[in-house]
């Protein structure tokens, strides 16, 4: 940048001050958290929130069990709904309930594990982040992870959380084996042997079919892996994309609004010795796009040009570790999230739809959109069943901003390629359109109400969203 | 993802920096000892908590950022805003911690319980 142009750019900059003070980005029209209330004992209630702050529920009751005899008595006699929490990264309102609020943290931890066959039984409660140096002091590693690990186990393997990679299939894809305690009080042990339908059921139920207290996971011997991170140039990189996912252990790109390089990053196994990722950087580079998008919103190509500067030339980042340190970044910006699945072969043309739709008709955003890809499965509420290998699309919004006209807009593109949403991440899709993109909605529906006849797990988002309202 | 604004040309630096309004992420602490191992002897309970919930971030091998039980200078310019500053942080979130930090079910009695003991009170 010359100084011709520093001087238009401050000018822009100062000239935009006025404006964007005005603008706050849909902030009035967000949900607002209930007021806390004042319980029996005295003291406040406190309304439960999601990680991102948009979705809120004031329960009447807080579930702590113990055992699973106590989680079974109070299914049954707890009032009603009863939803599962866990780490509350879901964006979608799984869990919001004027009923009962149901943690299973003491339901955590290493259980058993085989060495030969390479399986390890936790507690649902427990954390991703846990669960990493436990397989690892017993020699497994999970086969992928997501990019964060502060959720449970059950929370990510109800959505269908996954990572990246396409011969790496999402989390619930290694479950072997499950207990399921169901609202009638019953507890089921499920695998593909015993209780096979409530098994291919239940590895990604929403919660709704009763609480899971134990998984047991497949998995590989533990590991290190090499994380490598670079810039590339947009339509190169889109050009590489499928090459880079073959090539790779595990692959993802992301597209930062308004800038022609985007960000690289791949995984994959090694021996060399550790060479730690280092501080976070992250989420500075995000509020940093944040202030670029503050100031330069109504001057796209000012914005492209200051962005493609700051990107140019940067050193790759390398890093090698235990791969339960590679996987997850630590995620301080919040934010809110939709996120479809799409056959593999529909992942860049609906990118391209994406990205037109965010420059000529979003000026406002400037998150990452990530670019990932799954390999398929066949589990009966998966978005990826059926897909040999799924292509997923994620567009976030920070949190302080209202998402819905943003997602609004482009989630018609993911519809147009009879994409899937993933079920933890904001979408608006209805108990018909879902009956046509998964061939076992009705056996999956017909389930739930076998094992939960009263309905005491569904609150009136999982009413609706299964057609039951 | 690393995106380095510092290595731009110093004239967008500086239209970058002079934006610098907006909050950014909060810097890692030095590594602590847990209170466990500095304070005195912690209520079992509280201690079980603090594993189950608030130690995934505040352990001081973790990369989040967060005030690292047992430090007591991470903690000290916290504590002097009054709990109940941190209580309504804790609640509402603030900058990379969640709402409610990772304790769903805890009241405001545990929020605090947990605050005293990361912080070695």
């Amino acid at each position: 940048m010359n100084r011709r142009d520093f001087l238009i750019a401050s000018l822009a900059a100062a000239g935009s001050l006025g404006l964007s003070a005005c603008d706050d980005r849909g902030a009035a029209e967000m949900p607002k958290a209930p007021t806390p209330t004042t319980g029996p004992d005295g003291k406040r209630l406190l309304p439960w929130q999601n990680w991102s702050g948009y979705l809120h529920a004031l329960p009447t009751r807080r579930l702590v069990p113990q055992s699973e005899d106590e989680l079974a008595s109070l299914l049954k006699s707890a009032p009603a709904p009863i939803r599962p929490v866990g780490a509350g990264h879901s964006f979608t309102a799984l869990v919001p309930t004027a009923g009962s609020l149901l943690s299973l943290r003491n339901f955590s931890g290493l259980l058993a594990h085989d060495a030969e066959t390479l399986t390890a039984s936790f507690g649902a409660g427990t954390r991703l982040g846990d669960v990493g140096p436990a397989l690892d002091a017993i020699g497994q590693a999970l086969a992928n992870m997501p990019d964060i690990d502060s959720q449970t186990l059950s929370g990510a393997i109800a959505t269908a959380t996954h990572g990246t990679g396409r011969g790496l299939g999402a989390l619930h894809s290694y479950v072997t084996g499950l207990r399921l305690v169901t609202p009638r009080g019953e507890v089921l042990d499920c695998s593909a042997e015993r209780n096979p339908q409530v098994f291919a059921a239940a590895r990604v139920s929403l919660g709704s079919l009763g609480v899971i207290t134990q998984l047991t996971l497949r998995n590989v011997p533990t590991h290190r892996l090499r994380r490598r991170v670079w810039f590339e140039p947009l339509e190169q990189l889109l050009e590489r994309f499928d090459e880079l996912t073959r090539q790779h252990h595990s692959f993802e790109m992301y597209y930062l609004p308004f800038c022609s390089t985007a960000v690289a990053i791949a995984i994959d196994p090694t021996d060399a010795p550790i060479s730690p990722r280092g501080e976070e950087q992250d989420n500075d580079a995000v509020m940093q796009l944040k202030r670029a998008r503050d100031w330069l919103s109504w001057w796209p190509g000012l914005r492209r040009r200051v962005l493609d500067l700051a990107t140019q030339d940067l050193t790759p980042e390398d890093a090698v570790d235990l791969w339960y340190r590679i996987f997850p970044s630590s995620r301080e910006v919040r934010f809110n999230e939709m996120e479809y699945h799409l056959d593999a072969q529909a992942l860049i043309p609906a990118f391209r739809r994406v990205r037109e739709c965010i420059e000529t008709r979003h000026h406002a955003e400037f998150f990452p959109i990530e670019l990932r890809v799954v390999r398929g499965d066949d589990a009966w509420l998966s978005p990826f069943q059926g897909h040999e290998v799924s292509g997923s699309i994620a567009i976030h919004r920070y949190h302080l901003e209202d998402p819905l006209p943003y997602f609004a807009d482009i989630e018609p593109i993911f519809q147009s390629y009879d994409g899937r949403p993933h079920w933890g991440k904001m979408h608006t899709l209805d108990a018909a359109r879902l009956a046509s993109l998964y061939p076992r909605w009705a056996d999956f529906l017909a389930l739930r109400a076998e094992l939960d006849p009263e309905g005491r797990m569904l609150n009136p988002y999982l009413r609706t969203l299964f057609g039951l309202a | 993802m690393s995106l380095r604004f510092g290595s731009l040309p110093l004239a967008c630096a500086v239209l970058l920096v002079a934006c610098d309004r907006a909050p950014s992420a909060p810097q890692a602490t030095p590594a602590a000892q847990s209170a466990a191992q500095t304070g005195a002897p912690a209520d079992p309970a509280v201690v079980r908590l603090y594993e189950q919930t608030c130690r995934a971030c505040h352990d001081p091998r973790a990369r989040t950022g967060a005030p690292a039980a047992g430090d007591a200078q991470a903690w000290a310019p916290r504590l002097a805003l009054g709990m109940d500053v941190l209580i309504e942080r804790t609640i509402n979130g603030y900058r990379g911690m969640p709402p409610l930090g990772a304790c769903m079910d805890c009241s405001e009695d545990d929020f605090v319980a947990l605050i005293r003991y990361m912080a070695g009170q």
